[in-house]
């Protein structure tokens, strides 16, 4: 089904890129303010230690230092960091500063100075004694009776629970018998495939502003994935009212995840702001940003059980999840994990157990998939291992297999199921093989024998928005817009959602230009803020173009419906024969018959018919998953064990494409960040102390564009019946699949499967000796 | 930053009566590529900031009847696009092209790539294969030496009180020599190189015969180093016969690599011999 669009599904260039490209966008780190102060935070060179004593009087009484505060000064409130679940299970288990450090790089105290470097010069002179305690850094090793006690107690909602053996939560799934599964299968495969720990890095790094205003109120300026769930997080750790923090919108450099909650550097400025009643900037620096972000890394056991012919009939997984030392969103990421593993393929019999542990490394957050690349690496690398096994085309197996449309969706676990209504998988997987040759995959060698070429694919989805048919008992999803028609004929949107980069703001044009017949140029989006937006729930999930979406649309049309009740009154014609098109509302059939936009609302204003407003506040009542497909083609070289991803193709089933250039854009995007994480990005951590050993991008390494291969990029022909305009998300799809189709390519090239990321070069020649000893 | 005094000489007597004067307390800036660094992270504290680039004499490539002159504070850049060098060279040239991206490159210098002492230099070995020599200039005149004899530890060079590099000298090669660098690093662009190998042959008889060789092996010992017994183990021989088995285990008598966060010693050692075996191989293959 394809509508006829006049501005959906064209290319335009983002509404704010002129402004990004010359550098004059202002971002959360070039606003100023005067007499501004400056945040630091004194961080732990311990993994976990008790804090005896805290000595500050030497850095209080520095010259230029305003505010010197550690865990005895700061609001007795745990925190919390994100308002995505709902407030019954949001979990708490830390304050702004602790006694208690539980990572290298932990918060021990915080200084407002005058400028960074005499706040940094305090950081220096406050002398901490600490009891360092023992720590365990391996999510293996942790969750056992014999592991160091990282959290005895946390919050859950406004409960106080135990926490026993550094166990967060565990999770268990069943659907059929997977026992009775696996006595009818022919062949059971059982493998451990383990992820990494990469960090979203974002260009652009975490920064706040606090500034104070009268009557104890606050204007916050933060680089956040939800100006109102950043409010709800600082009013909640400070125990403040909510209307007293009024939070501005701003672009953001990147995000992937590290946004998406809120950490301690914003409530802690904003207490400082508090405190010192001048404005607070608290910047993260390279290094912190490493100390606070990262994917979480998992270990997941699958055993799945086939027939000959290929049909699954049974697959078990056993999931550990690290959520660091810190569990931002409790246990969701491997409930989400589980919930993955569940829908890539249809399956009658399965079973998932899974469990998030503590460990005294840097808490982690969501980043690009939320637990779906971990699900994806497993069952996506497991699914060619059965392929070989069978002597199947690994193409085959997957079409035999694969969820498509009617078929039962998990979301956000098993707690977010929605009917599948639109897939692309099947068109993107033959027309990706086409692109990439993959029959070709027959030939191995080159001209230099010690090189070998490999093809592989993998496929997958995200879901779009943590949307179900009625309310679900684990995370909100809900997005508010208000446009209003300006007197020269222009729509203004107000709405908070986050854009990142990603361009669903433009996509936002788009559909408010589509239906009410303007032109791109011609809608506006106001950059707001708390008080003037609607609640919107952070940009995530891949929901900015569908979720938000559905509510901006939504408020289009009403705007529309009242625009052509005035029409229909003055041009004598029943609103159904009635035409917006290029800012004129026409008469089908009688062009003549006609009224611009702008005459329209002056008119109404004149007799005093009301203002061309529409407000509209939606729940999505799915969730529809962006399918995706994507093959590579490798190098090997066997004499240095390096890779080189020569060729990549990625199919990416987004309904309808709102701007072509955006979705090309979030495809490459997701390429590069999936081949980061297939191939080097990682985070590595002193054994012995717990201490961060790659800091920065020194020694942190992401694909540079030389090392980037060509994509090409296939957009199936799908329309999603929930969506707007038929559209759904794209932005974390396209990753997920990534690294097992280079694993895949890898062990087309030279028959080494790797099963735990990054694959280096030093794992890929250890594994061909091994193979060369056997 | 911490504060520092800064200053900024004009002549090359003026900056080594500066560093004699602040000895220890300076630091000297050139391309500032990884002073500005350290110096921001705070991993070193200078008091005194000492800017030689506005040094003229320092800046620039000559070239003489036996070889090439390179101020030392000559930019990459300005070394990787010098037609003379690419001509006569090229691995210099090449070298130079693998450090960092563009940006750096034009900021690097020659003699802050050599001074920083780092082993994974990658200006090192090549210049190390083509035997060059160096001119240090001090408060009281100059003295030269073999490159090889400059470097001394991780982060420690051949350089006394008051002294500064003030250029290098790069000796034609013979008409028949053949040159690669090969570095391995994950990356194409922006790595430090996890292993790097120069390796130089004199091949005669169109390329059967061996006269000489010269290999030189960055980031798997304290310094930059020569593996002269594993180029005993070429020169005077047939290509035919070069004894590879051989010389993959002379070379790890010549190294000491060590295991951190880029990768392990085996696999550095592993990779000495690979990269080394494929540049001799494509050294021989060049006819």
């Amino acid at each position: 089904m394809k509508e006829n669009f006049n501005v959906v599904r064209k290319r335009y260039p983002k509404i704010e890129a002129l402004e990004k490209a010359t550098g004059s966008l202002k971002y959360c780190g070039d606003l100023q303010f005067p007499n501004m102060l400056y945040a630091k935070i004194l961080r732990s060179p311990f993994a976990h230690a008790r804090i005896k004593r805290i000595d500050t009087s030497r850095a209080t009484n520095l010259r230029g230092v305003k505010a010197v505060i550690t865990h005895d000064d700061i609001p007795n409130i745990p925190t919390m960091h994100q308002f995505l679940h709902l407030p019954s299970i949001l979990y708490y288990d830390s304050f702004l500063l602790e006694n208690k450090v539980r990572h290298y790089g932990d918060r021990v105290a915080a200084v407002a100075a005058e400028s960074p470097d005499v706040a940094e010069e305090a950081l220096k002179l406050i002398k901490v004694d600490y009891e360092p305690l023992p720590a365990v850094f391996d999510l293996m090793e942790s969750g056992t009776a014999t592991a160091p006690t990282i959290h005895s107690n946390a919050w859950k909602g406004g409960d106080p629970i135990e926490i026993k053996n550094n166990i967060v939560d565990v999770r268990e799934a069943n659907i059929g018998d997977v026992q009775k599964g696996f006595q009818e299968s022919d062949l059971i495969i059982e493998n451990t495939f383990k992820t990494s720990k990469p960090n979203p890095a974002p260009l652009e790094r975490t920064v706040v502003t606090c500034v104070p205003g009268p009557n104890g109120s606050l204007d916050i300026y933060g680089t956040t994935q939800s100006i109102h769930a950043m409010r709800k997080n600082i009013a909640s750790s400070l125990g403040i009212p909510l209307h007293k923090i009024t939070c501005h919108w701003t672009y953001l450099g990147g995000s992937f995840g590290a946004h998406i909650h809120t950490g301690w550097i914003e409530p802690i400025s904003a207490f400082l702001a508090l405190r010192t009643n001048r404005p607070v900037r608290g910047e993260k620096t390279r290094e912190e940003m490493f100390l606070a972000y990262g994917r979480h890394p998992m270990v997941i056991r699958l055993k799945t059980g086939v027939k000959k012919d290929g049909t699954l009939i049974a697959m078990e997984v056993d999931i550990t999840d690290d959520t660091g030392a810190y569990a931002f969103s409790g246990a969701s990421k491997m409930a989400l994990a589980s919930g993955f593993c569940l829908s890539m393929y249809v399956c009658p019999n399965q079973r998932v157990v899974g469990r998030t542990v503590y460990t005294n490394t840097p808490p982690l957050t969501a980043m690009r998939g939320a637990g779906n690349p971990q699900a994806h690496w497993a069952v996506e690398s497991q699914m060619d291992i059965i392929a070989e096994r069978l002597n199947i085309d690994p193409i085959e197996l997957r079409l035999k297999n694969h969820i498509g449309i009617g078929e039962c969706f998990y979301g956000q676990s098993v707690d977010v199921i929605c009917d599948v209504q639109s897939c692309g998988t099947e068109e993107l997987i033959q027309k990706g093989a086409e692109a990439i040759g993959w029959p070709s995959r027959e030939k191995n060698d080159t001209e230099k024998p010690w090189i070998k070429r490999g093809v592989g694919m993998a496929r997958g989805f995200h879901t779009s928005g943590a949307g179900s048919p009625e309310p679900s008992p684990f995370i909100m999803d809900y997005s508010g817009a208000i446009i209003k028609m300006n007197e020269d004929g222009t729509a203004l949107v107000m709405n908070a959602s986050a854009d990142a980069g990603g361009g669903n703001r433009s996509a936002y044009v788009a559909m408010v230009a589509e239906e009410l017949g303007l032109r791109y140029e011609d809608v506006i989006l106001d950059q707001g803020n708390t008080n003037t937006t609607l609640f919107d729930v952070p940009t995530h999930a891949s929901r900015g173009t569908y979720g938000t979406g559905l509510a901006i649309l939504q408020a289009a049309k009403k705007v529309k419906q009242k625009l052509f009740e005035w029409a229909s009154e003055l041009l004598e014609a029943p609103i159904n024969d009635l035409v917006a098109e290029l800012g004129s509302i026409y008469v089908t059939g009688s062009p003549e018959k006609k009224i611009t936009i702008e005459d329209l609302i002056e008119t109404a204003q004149i007799k005093g018919w009301g203002s061309a407003i529409g407000e509209a506040s939606v729940r999505p009542k799915a969730c529809p998953p962006h399918f995706t497909v994507c093959f590579v083609e490798v190098l090997v070289d066997t004499q240095t064990g390096k890779v080189e991803v020569v060729k990549a193709v990625s199919g990416a089933d987004v309904g309808t494409p709102i701007n072509l250039n955006n979705v090309e854009g979030q495809v490459e995007g997701g390429i590069h960040m999936g081949l980061g994480f297939a191939l080097y990005e990682d985070t590595k951590f002193d054994p012995e102390t717990g201490e961060l050993l790659n800091p920065g991008f020194l020694d942190y390494k992401m694909l540079t564009f030389s090392d980037m291969p060509p994509v090409q990029t296939i957009i199936a022909d799908t329309y999603e019946p929930t969506g707007p305009f038929g559209a759904k998300g794209v932005g974390e799809g396209v990753t997920n699949p990534v690294a097992p189709a280079v694993a895949n390519a890898i062990f087309n090239a030279i028959g080494i499967r790797i099963k735990d990321l990054p694959i280096t070069a030093e794992k890929i020649m250890k594994a061909l000796a091994e193979k060369k000893t056997k | 930053m911490k504060p520092f005094q800064y200053h900024e000489p004009t002549t090359v007597k003026e900056a080594c009566q500066l560093i004699a004067t602040h000895w220890k307390k300076a630091c000297v800036l050139a391309g500032g590529t990884d002073l500005i660094i350290k110096m921001k992270k705070g991993v070193i504290l200078p008091e005194h900031v000492i800017n030689i680039k506005k040094i003229p004499e320092l800046n620039g490539i000559s070239e003489t009847s036996d070889g090439f002159k390179i101020g030392s504070i000559t930019s990459l850049s300005a070394i990787a696009n010098h037609e003379g060098i690419k001509a006569k060279q090229p691995m210099v040239g090449e070298a130079a092209l693998t450090v960092g991206s563009l940006q750096v490159r034009n900021l690097a210098t020659l003699g802050g790539n050599l001074c920083n002492g780092a082993p994974s230099a990658d200006m090192a070995p090549g210049l190390l294969v083509l035997d060059s020599l160096i001119t240090l200039s001090g408060v009281n005149g100059d003295r030269k030496m073999k490159l090889e004899e400059f470097f001394v530890g991780p982060g420690e060079v051949n350089l006394k009180k008051g002294e500064i590099l003030k250029e290098l000298f790069v000796p034609f090669p013979d008409k028949d020599m053949r040159m690669i660098y090969l570095k391995h690093g994950p990356r194409r662009a922006m790595d430090c190189a996890l292993v790097g190998v120069a390796v130089a042959l004199v091949l005669k008889n169109s390329g059967q015969q061996c006269e000489s060789a010269k290999i030189a092996l960055g980031a798997v010992a304290p310094t930059p180093v020569r593996a002269k017994k594993s180029e005993k183990l070429l020169s005077g021989k047939s290509v035919k016969d070069f004894p590879i088995q051989e010389i993959k285990k002379m070379l790890l008598t010549e190294i000491a690599p060590i295991s951190d966060v880029r990768a392990s010693a085996t696999y550095r050692a592993e990779m000495i011999s690979s990269l080394t075996l494929k540049a001799i191989e494509n050294l021989v293959n060049l006819n």
